[in-house]
């Protein structure tokens, strides 16, 4: 049953899973039990009947000993009628009982015409005459057990005693050994209808119950297929809705908060990559602005120097110095703008200093925190000039994967080397190995992580890289650190 | 509930049973067999309650300031376990007679015979061969009439499953016997097998007593006897009453005519008591209570009867040895 029902269950959902197992294992153990009773009350009752007719037989010679004594027939039949053939009492429930008097004839009985009196023990069946004769050829009075082997009869016989132990008689009781077929059959009906109703009533509150287990679940796969649609409005019912999952001690509940946080990492990862994005936007334009004032700036301090140089020779008319003076400011307001624009752009493309990369630890160290990972810093600046704002874009980007990575309680460590005119930034972490296959499809842009630990984020790093004239390698790992990335900065050309 | 039982004034066949309701009111409920549409449920204040009351006592055996109790003997003569006919009977005796009646039964015929001679019983209703055996103590009182006459028959039966046809294939049998004191049910087979030389005590394989008609009735229809003498009065009532019963029994043979078992008073009775007795056995077809009994009892009256009726018995009863 237990390895027979995922496959029998498999395409039905584990709303409908749960309840229908409930009621199945309600079924089974209704059978067992109804099986179970029926088999100890055939045992039950083969104990009482047999303990019944030892007492019937006993209380009869007790009784008939005055009307064997007195000769008087017809108080014995009475009294072994009243006693074995109580009103109410079917054929089958009868107790075949027989009173011999001491020569081992039929005294009385109830049942006259079965054994008439007078009937000697001889034409009695055997298990009657064998009991019979145990008692009425024992030297002191016994009661005789005889049960016939095959048949499941079982005759009981007491001795009727009168004075001084003297053996007046026996009365012979036989009685089927176990439930007669009627009494079978009735238990049976009996356990059926009972059982039937109280397995109904059982796996009916197996379903319900079921039913109410698996609504959480529901509610949660709700919750996760709105999500993904993200339709404004469902999407802001969705997240109500998963608040309320979330709130459950149980495992739906702790499922609700791992995809409650998993759609924060999402959300997180999402508006870092756009601020990366833009800016690296920025970062080109201002590359582009400051190429320009470069190309602008050199012509133009040559225009300045010839206006100066044509003043120096003389000889310079009113009008000509009008214009001069003209060309001079319209130059020297063009250069200011240009050397604006020059320094603008300097002040982004600053080289990286260790209060950058200081900024930068303190930057990810609440993340870190927030996921309880530790953080291992040991970043430093290279002897290399590098450009501040894309490593510490890199840094910032492989620092947040391999944090998401390492997961709650994971470890992250991050340090530089440097050699031959590279720096080398490593960071590793103790979370799930990553192959290069992976890294090279989640560098090109050509597969994003499903559980978010690393996507677009990667993609950008190693274009920044590539930008830089480095690039992203995957190291062999550790004990510790399951993944380790090194990105490679080499100097930048002139 | 029942607290007594008054005659009704507007019919003097008719008695009421009283029972308590409420503080002062009280239910009239026609006993005994009286018809369902006569009953009626009447509220009466207590005065009304008590003077119908004064006024309905009867004046026979009402002298005196604590009327005895009489003691009526009953035998198996007749079914004499049908409680709610001697309730019938009891009533309406003590409506006739003013005083309380108690019905007296024992085992035996013997036994109740000896209630009559030790003054436990003042009346009983026996059977003809104790009254032969001991007429000179006993005073005839009455005699029933059944089917116009005061006489019966003992009936020989059979298990109607026997291949028995007549009475000599009983030898070797086994016999149920009502009473050594029977008439019908011991008295008629042992004169019948003596009058056909045959030893009563060993023309049965074996005999045994049952002391009743009723139960030599159930022996045979049983199987437990091969064959049962009873009496005929008794059977025929059985096989309006329980025809189930004696279905399963059939009559080999009926004797002649007896006289019935008569109503007797003890020697020590007071002759004016004895009469007072015997007259309201006579007055039962007059009231419908009496009426009712009778016919409960499937008789038409019980009639004055004479010594000469029995006769027959005492015959029987001189080729028969003493038994009681």
């Amino acid at each position: 049953m237990a390895t027979a029902s995922p496959q029998v269950l498999a395409p039905f959902g584990y709303r409908l899973k749960v309840p229908i197992a409930l009621m199945a294992v309600a079924l089974v153990s209704g059978i067992l039990v109804a099986a179970t009773t029926y088999m100890l009350v055939d045992r039950h009752v083969e104990e009482n009947a047999e303990a019944e007719t030892r007492r019937l037989a006993g209380t009869l010679a007790r009784a008939l000993a005055q009307p064997v004594l007195r000769n008087d027939v017809w108080q014995a039949f009475q009294t072994m009628r009243a006693a074995a053939q109580p009103p109410g009492t079917s054929a089958a429930q009868r107790v075949d009982v027989v009173a011999l008097d001491a020569r081992g004839q039929v005294f009385a009985t109830p049942s006259p015409r079965v054994h008439p009196l007078g009937q000697h023990l001889s034409a009695l069946p055997e298990p009657l005459a064998g009991a019979a004769r145990l008692v009425l050829e024992s030297s002191t009075p016994a009661p005789a057990r005889v049960e016939v082997p095959g048949s499941g009869v079982l005759v009981l016989a007491s001795p009727i005693v009168g004075e001084e132990d003297t053996v007046l008689g026996v009365v012979l009781a036989s009685h089927p050994r176990a439930l007669t077929d009627a009494q079978r059959s009735a238990v049976i009906r009996q356990l059926l209808a009972l059982g039937a109703m109280a397995m109904l009533v059982v796996a009916l509150a197996g379903a319900a119950i079921g039913l109410r287990m698996t609504e959480p679940l529901g509610r949660l796969r709700a919750v996760m297929l709105a999500s993904a649609r993200r339709a404004g409005s469902e999407e802001q019912a969705a997240r109500a809705e998963l608040v309320e999952v979330c709130a459950r001690r149980d495992e739906v509940g702790e499922l609700g908060r791992s995809f409650a946080a998993m759609l924060d990492q999402i959300a997180a990862q999402q508006e870092l990559e756009r601020h990366m994005l833009e800016a690296e936007r920025m970062a080109s334009i201002g590359q582009l602005t400051a190429g320009i004032a470069h190309e602008v700036n050199n012509p133009l301090g040559g225009m300045l120097a010839a206006i100066e140089n044509r003043r120096l020779r003389g000889g310079v008319d009113d009008a000509t110095a009008h214009a001069l003076a003209l060309l001079e400011r319209g130059l020297r307001q063009v250069h200011d703008t240009v050397q604006a624009l020059l320094n603008e752009a300097r002040s982004e493309r600053h080289a990286l200093t260790a209060s950058d990369l200081h900024d930068l630890e303190l930057l990810l160290r609440p993340e870190a925190e927030h996921m309880r990972c530790r953080l291992d810093w040991d970043a430093r600046v290279p002897g290399l000039e590098l450009p501040a704002v894309p490593v510490r874009q890199v840094l910032l980007n492989l620092t947040l994967n391999a944090i998401a990575a390492a997961g709650h309680r994971g470890r992250v460590k991050v340090w530089t080397t440097e050699e031959a005119g590279a720096w080398q930034a490593w960071v590793g972490n103790s979370g799930p190995k990553l192959d290069a296959a992976r890294l090279a499809a989640l560098t090109q842009g050509s597969e994003r992580a499903g559980d978010g630990r690393l996507g677009l984020g990667l993609w950008i790093t190693a274009r920044i890289l590539h930008t830089l004239g480095g690039h992203l390698r995957l190291a062999p790992p550790d004990d510790v650190l399951g993944t380790l990335l090194v990105a490679e900065f080499t100097t930048p050309a002139p | 509930m029942t607290t007594r039982a008054w005659l009704d004034a507007t019919d003097p066949g008719r008695y009421l049973q009283v029972t308590p309701k409420g503080k002062f009111g009280v239910d009239w409920l026609p006993c005994g067999n009286v018809t369902a549409s006569a009953q009626k449920n009447v509220s009466l204040t207590r005065r009304t309650w008590l003077s119908a009351a004064t006024a309905l006592v009867p004046p026979a055996l009402g002298h005196g300031a604590s009327p005895r109790v009489l003691r009526f003997g009953l035998t198996p003569v007749f079914l004499d376990e049908r409680l709610r006919l001697l309730q019938q009977w009891r009533l309406y005796l003590e409506a006739r007679l003013g005083s309380s009646v108690e019905f007296v039964q024992r085992g035996t015929y013997a036994q109740v015979m000896d209630t009559l001679r030790n003054g436990q019983a003042h009346f009983a209703w026996i059977c003809g061969y104790p009254y032969v055996l001991r007429q000179r103590e006993l005073q005839l009182v009455a005699v029933p009439q059944w089917r116009g006459q005061p006489l019966y028959q003992s009936y020989l039966i059979a298990d109607s499953l026997s291949r028995v046809s007549v009475w000599s294939d009983l030898r070797g049998r086994t016999f149920a016997y009502s009473d050594p004191l029977s008439n019908s049910g011991f008295l008629y087979m042992q004169h019948l097998l003596r009058a056909n030389r045959q030893d009563p005590a060993r023309f049965f394989g074996r005999s045994f007593f049952t002391h009743s008609h009723r139960h030599v009735v159930e022996a045979v229809a049983e199987g437990l006897a091969d064959a049962g003498s009873v009496d005929g009065y008794v059977w025929e009532t059985l096989a309006e009453l329980h025809p189930e019963l004696t279905g399963r029994t059939r009559v080999l043979q009926k004797s002649a005519d007896f006289g019935f078992p008569p109503v007797v008073a003890a020697a020590g009775v007071d002759a004016d008591e004895a009469r007072a007795f015997a007259k309201a056995l006579f007055d039962m077809p007059q009231y419908s209570s009496g009426r009712a009994v009778l016919a409960e009892l499937r008789l038409d009256r019980f009639v004055p009867g004479d010594a000469g009726l029995f006769r027959g018995i005492a015959e029987m009863a001189r080729g028969q040895a003493p038994a009681a």
